[in-house]
């Protein structure tokens, strides 16, 4: 009973998760500029990252550790700075963004200018980690992500052309703007194999005691709330490139995706979106201020773990109180979300080998992992992530500078 | 605790937990102590940020103890462990017979409690 | 070898920071803000978004059309401060014209 329990709120989780402002940014780009062109990036992403989550579940069912607790132990300190450094960025102007993205969802519906709701918005989030415990976190944030369905349910609607849905979920080449094409179906894969996601999932299973008795929950919470986020995420795609792209509207600025669900939702469609954003947004930035808590006490060998109190584990919680002061630094001084959101997501795929390849090594370490250690299907993906992750590393900022707009 | 132990495997970078099996800091560095013929023995632990900068580069080590001399509430940059206190070694960490609160360990952790956390309200458990 | 990576990465980072905070805006770009202005102004009328935000799309699109050298952004501009005035006064009429004129200047893109 307790495992059907998890199995259902893992899928709510990994649903909240996924969808955040990164795939709602590349998203309705992709749609409004390629209509249903680039839904295969996506379903690429999806496959990828749903490996991912599954080793990262299984990793810390196994071993009883978070990954970066594991990493520095396994590899050692000086190993380990690296990936730290990078993901200690990357995961500040993620929340940035993400903070970003509430602030967004708050000017739409009080009419109020981004900049206002910087502080306030931190101070919210703040509370929520102070005063919360992991599961209260993840049951509220995900049971209230689900209005995000809201995009499913227009993309429907809007009844898309099978074929054509069908078209774009194989790889095609554009038939103009190519280096734009690329980047956003490169953000699309950097926006939804966000390192903080995998990383934040190991340190969740550790803080729920997940055993070795969890490895088949793992694979159906990675497998069915990730494919889940991506349905979400495919009926964004549909809805700007059925709303959007016909009438030549890009999305350089996220008030232009704003329009997208005034269509199918005549009274609602605006509020709906505003809703849909902030509350994706509000759960991923508590992800991610919690994640960056989650690396530093493990890497220090701090005290850690959201249910503890908040004087048991001081330094964990400053951690997560200056990443928000200076994640709403961004959105303080007036800068673009959409264009934080782009400039994050260009990085975190950059980011992507030196994050990920450690994970993959000690997924094969049977030292660790016993008889859970990568088998030759894993493996098999482990290796074409690897190529997956440094190509884009080469491709995403050069493309960044090139096909941006 | 195992008959042979890796210095390096086993013991450096594990996690370090005291008498309460509350988290207190992991092992930074180990020194060993090289006495007339005999092998080294582990001597003691060296826990804390100025000797993970040693590992990186020593003068970061020198910049660090700048500032730590100005602004920390850490009694010592170096934190000791003996080899003595070590209870156990297990697969997930090394126990010691400490009280990781008495220790300067707990140094930043004690101040922040005392000083900042105590100051807002709900910072206890319910 | 590896300061010179390193400092390879950080120059590339610093133009990418740099050019996107730039934001090169096209004449493509010019067509899609026309096209928005014209959709906002259409939704507004059929009271599917509040004032605040179609003001707030002027600001942004007024922003961005200032920094495009296209043929059609002056005129959008002018007939973006009028929608701007003339819902702020709730001039339902002067709204659907201006709405024609955004679709007028769209199909001259």
């Amino acid at each position: 009973m307790k495992k059907a329990m998890t199995l259902a709120l893992g899928i709510l989780t990994s649903v909240g998760g996924f969808f955040d402002v990164g795939n709602i940014a590349t998203c309705t780009q992709a749609g409004a500029r390629f209509r249903f062109q680039l839904i295969w990036a996506m379903l690429l992403a999806t496959i990828v990252v749903i490996f991912l989550i599954e080793m990262s579940g299984r990793f810390a069912a196994v071993t009883n550790k978070a990954l970066p607790d594991a990493i520095r132990e396994h590899f050692g300190f000086t190993f380990w700075l690296v990936p730290f450094a990078i993901l200690t960025v990357i995961h500040i102007l993620v929340l940035g963004a993400e903070i970003g993205g509430v602030c967004f969802a708050l000017h739409l519906v009080t009419g109020l200018p981004l900049q206002v709701w910087a502080l306030p918005v931190a101070v919210l989030l703040w509370l929520f980690l102070w005063r919360s415990t992991f599961s209260a976190i993840e049951n509220s944030t995900s049971l209230l992500g689900l209005i995000t369905l809201c995009f499913v349910v227009a993309a429907v609607w809007h009844r898309p052309p099978l074929h054509d849905l069908l078209r774009g979920s194989l790889p095609s080449l554009p038939s103009q703007h190519p280096a734009n094409y690329w980047f956003i179906a490169v953000s699309i894969v950097g926006a939804v194999i966000a390192p903080y996601l995998f990383y934040f999932y190991s340190s969740g299973a550790v803080e729920d005691e997940w055993d070795a008795s969890y490895i088949p929950v793992n694979r159906a919470v990675s497998v069915i709330g990730m494919a889940f986020g991506s349905v979400i995420s495919i009926g964004a795609i549909i809805v700007a490139g059925v709303v959007l792209a016909p009438r030549g509207i890009h999305v350089d600025d996220y008030h232009q995706a704003a329009l997208m669900l005034t269509s199918a939702f005549p009274f609602w469609g605006y509020v709906l979106f505003a809703v849909s954003m902030g509350i994706a947004c509000l759960g991923a930035a508590v992800e991610v201020a919690l994640s960056m808590s989650y690396t530093f006490a493990q890497t220090f060998g701090w005290n850690w773990g959201e249910d503890l109190a908040p004087d048991e584990d001081a330094r964990f919680c400053l951690v997560y109180t200056a990443a928000l002061l200076v994640g709403s630094l961004f959105m303080l001084v007036g800068m673009d979300p959409l264009q934080l959101t782009m400039i994050t997501m260009a990085l975190s795929a950059a980011a992507l080998p030196f994050v990920a390849i450690p994970m993959l090594l000690l997924m094969n370490d049977r030292k660790l992992l016993h008889d859970a250690a990568n088998g030759a299907i894993s493996n098999v993906a482990a290796a074409a992530i690897v190529v997956l992750t440094l190509v884009l590393a080469v491709v995403s900022i050069p493309l960044a500078v090139v096909g941006g707009s | 605790m195992k008959e042979r132990l890796d210095v390096i495997r086993d013991l450096l970078d594990r996690q370090l937990v005291d008498s309460d099996e509350t988290k207190m800091g992991r092992v930074d560095g180990i020194v060993l102590d090289i006495d007339g013929d005999g092998p080294p023995r582990i001597d003691h632990f060296e826990l804390g940020f100025a000797v993970l900068a040693r590992r990186i580069h020593p003068r970061i080590e020198r910049w660090l103890n700048a500032i730590r001399a100005r602004w920390s509430v850490r009694r010592s940059a170096r934190q000791i462990v003996p080899w003595a206190k070590v209870v156990d070694v297990t697969a997930y960490e090394i126990k010691v017979d400490l009280k990781a609160i008495d220790t300067p360990a707990f140094d930043w952790e004690r101040w922040l409690r005392d000083h900042i956390v105590a100051k807002i309200p709900g910072a206890g458990g319910e | 070898m590896q300061c010179t990576n390193a400092g390879m990465r950080r120059h590339l980072l610093f133009a990418l920071l740099l050019i996107a905070a730039c934001s090169r805006t096209t004449a493509d770009q010019a067509s899609s803000w026309v096209a928005t202005l014209q959709f906002t102004g259409e939704q507004w009328l059929a009271g599917r978004v509040p004032t605040s935000f179609v003001r707030a799309t002027i600001d942004s699109a007024d922003r961005a059309l200032q920094k495009t050298k296209a043929p059609v952004a002056p005129a959008a501009r002018a007939a973006a401060e009028e929608m701007r005035q003339a819902i702020d006064r709730n001039d339902r009429a002067a709204v659907a014209r201006l709405v024609k004129r955004f679709a007028s200047l769209h199909a001259s893109t």
